[in-house]
């Protein structure tokens, strides 16, 4: 009966005495915890997060209306300054991301090595269509298949390019349509760019007259009606070609092949030529 | 008072900054300055006219020496003459001077459009004294190489020969058959508007038909000064300061007397003309005409003035500029034959851009109104085309 007594006695105090170590080691633990936590979320550090965000978006929009008014202010090197545009853009982007990770982790190379490599097959799961476009959106600047300002044709597509983000690049097509094309899908498929870089951009007009016209007539109303033209840019040359159908119905075909001053106009260039071309064809009697 | 002031403009600039458009419209009414009227002895001063005597021409020395090698060559290889020149820059003055190397020479001007052959024809059988009906330029082209007669023509402003439309060449084109076919009987000095020779050489290659071409040179700017001074003898000139000046110059007027006060002003003065009439010496003339802020018994008053910068314009303004560039000066009723443009729609550019005084009305011998690019947006403009238009034009 003594011996179970101070059995029950031993284990007794030597769970209380248990139970008070693991309440000091849960308090501890609590504490040190929260001395971690107000340690990683500062208020610094919280201040820093909104300032660099703020900072970092109060910039964005700077460049925004730094590179609008540059644009307004030097037309004639408009695709030049634009081209700019997105590779400042992300390395400003990358630069707030890099101030945030030090402040707030200041990270020893090798927990570096460990978050990529840890990222690296997080994203590669995860996040592979984003980071497919962050990459195509990068190839992009870096390859310059096309830049701000180009007119191209992508997945049936054409209209100017407006915006290359890291995710997906912008296009505004001739019926001012907005169309967000991502950047994985445009380097796995062909784009043709109409000015490459260069403000203005050739136009192919295509005029159907009767197979019986006189050649040098039509060559000489449509020749001055594209040197006649506001939009024409008279800087570059201008080529008329011929061509005879027998399909359906035996139809001449002109083509016109000139540079428009602006690729921003290339329709109103298409139409004034047409508009003028087709009056001087009445007026000489080869259109009734 | 100060303090809202500052705090509106700290947040027009924000807006601005992150390219937020503000919700009112904004009123720009800017009060008119009242101009003193000058005296119209003094004005007079400054009128603008071609000069013709060789001994009044300054600073042409080289394009005169030029001139006379051409003579010299056409006797030799019958090459016709092509002078260059911007409107002001003293082409008119450097050809009529010019005619001591030919006295027989005949000035054929063409101030207004020459739209249809039968008044080619008059023109040149006018000046070429021929009493005879041409019904076209061949019968003209027969008659002229059949005769015994040698004639020296200076035709001026060839421009006025075309108009921007399908088949508006025609008739520049056949003429230049005819200068070619005649020109071993005529000696052709021909002129041209520079931003016309651009576009009629990149359209049609209007250069290649002349092997002589003269580019007028800019008047130095000592050249100028001289001119402008002359042009106020007999008053005695104050400069006064100008209203944009910078830090460093208030402090050195400060600091200096009042006679080296003058030197400065002075200084600044001609170099704000020089800058701005770049070697035209019309141009210069206008620019001291317009400082010319008060004249006071024999002393007149000369504040350097501020060209106005024009970012506003419309394309379609901008389309009108150029087709007047390059015409020299075009009527409403051509205006819409270039510009494929509705009567209604070219008569509103029109007014606008007269009330911007960007352009300026001129009506000729037979009181037809046209309008010309003001002289003293000349350059202003050229350079707004070159960056808009994405004209290559120097």
């Amino acid at each position: 009966m003594k011996t179970a007594f101070t059995i029950l006695l031993y284990t007794f105090s030597l769970f209380s005495f248990a139970q008070e170590k693991t309440v000091s080691a849960v308090k501890n633990n609590v504490g040190n915890t929260i001395s971690t936590a107000t340690e990683v979320i500062s208020i610094t550090k919280v201040l820093t997060i909104l300032v660099v965000i703020i900072l970092t978006w109060g910039l964005m929009k700077l460049l925004d209306w730094f590179f609008k008014n540059l644009v307004k202010n030097f037309n004639r090197h408009r695709l030049k300054i634009l081209r700019l545009q997105p590779i400042v853009k992300i390395l400003v982007w990358t630069l707030a991301v890099y101030t945030l990770i030090i402040t707030l982790f200041n990270p020893s190379a090798e927990a570096i090595y460990a978050l990529m490599g840890s990222s690296a097959l997080a994203l590669g799961f995860a996040l592979q269509d984003i980071v497919k476009n962050i990459f195509g959106g990068l190839l992009i600047i870096l390859d310059r298949p096309f830049q701000i300002g180009d007119r191209i044709n992508i997945k049936g597509n054409y209209g100017e390019v407006v915006n290359i983000g890291l995710r997906n690049t912008i296009v505004n097509t001739l019926d001012d349509n907005t169309v967000t094309i991502p950047n994985s899908a445009i380097i796995s498929d062909s784009i043709s760019n109409a000015n490459s870089g260069a403000l203005d951009c050739m136009v192919v007009i295509n005029l159907w007259l009767p197979i019986n016209v006189d050649v040098t007539e039509i060559r000489k109303i449509v020749e001055e009606a594209a040197i006649t033209s506001r939009y024409l840019n008279i800087d570059r040359p201008i080529t008329i070609l011929f061509f005879d159908h027998f399909d359906d119905h035996a139809a001449t075909k002109v083509v016109v092949k000139a540079y428009v001053l602006d690729a921003r106009y290339e329709k109103l260039f298409e139409g004034d030529v047409t508009e003028s071309s087709k009056k001087a064809f009445i007026e000489a009697g080869i259109y009734n | 008072m100060i303090f809202l002031d500052k705090l509106e403009n700290g947040i027009s600039f924000l807006y601005k900054l992150f390219d937020i458009d503000k919700k009112n419209e904004v009123s720009v009414i800017a009060e008119a300055e009242e101009k003193v009227q000058l005296p119209e002895e003094y004005l007079e001063r400054f009128t603008l006219y071609p000069l013709q005597n060789k001994d009044f021409l300054k600073n042409r020395e080289s394009e005169l020496k030029s001139l006379e090698l051409a003579f010299e060559n056409w006797k030799i290889t019958n090459a016709p003459l092509l002078v260059v020149n911007d409107p002001g820059e003293g082409g008119t003055s450097l050809l009529h001077a010019s005619t001591y190397i030919y006295p027989t020479a005949k000035i054929l001007e063409t101030n207004h459009a020459v739209d249809s052959y039968k008044k080619l024809l008059v023109l040149l059988t006018t000046v070429l004294r021929i009493d005879i009906e041409f019904k076209s330029l061949k019968d003209l082209e027969k008659y002229i190489n059949t005769s015994e007669d040698n004639h020296i023509i200076i035709l001026e402003n060839i421009e006025r020969l075309f108009i921007r439309r399908i088949r508006g060449f025609d008739l520049l084109e056949d003429f230049l058959l005819f200068l070619h076919a005649t020109k071993s009987k005529i000696y052709w000095i021909i002129s041209i508007n520079k931003y016309s020779f651009y576009y009629l050489n990149r359209v049609k290659y209007f250069s290649s038909h002349f092997s002589s071409i003269i580019h007028l040179k800019p008047i130095l700017e000592e050249q100028l000064k001289a001119e402008i001074v002359n042009r106020n003898d007999g008053y005695q000139t104050v400069f006064l300061k100008p209203n944009n000046l910078s830090k460093k110059l208030e402090k050195q007027l400060k600091k200096a007397t009042k006679e080296e006060r003058q030197v400065i002003l002075e200084n600044i003065f001609f170099k704000k003309l020089a800058n701005f009439s770049k070697g035209n010496i019309s141009k210069a003339i206008l620019y001291a005409r317009n400082s010319a802020y008060n004249v006071k018994e024999k002393t007149v008053f000369i504040k350097p003035i501020k060209i106005r910068v024009f970012d506003d314009l419309s394309l379609n303004d901008l389309f009108i500029l150029e087709a007047i560039f390059q015409h020299r000066s075009l009527s409403i009723k051509e205006l819409n034959i270039v510009l494929r443009n509705s009567d209604r729609q070219s008569r509103l550019s029109i007014e606008k851009l007269l009330e911007k005084q960007l352009i300026r009305l001129t009506s000729n011998l037979n009181k037809r109104i046209e309008y010309r690019i003001n002289l003293m947006y000349l350059d202003s403009l050229k350079e707004l085309l070159r960056e808009r238009l994405n004209r290559n034009f120097r």
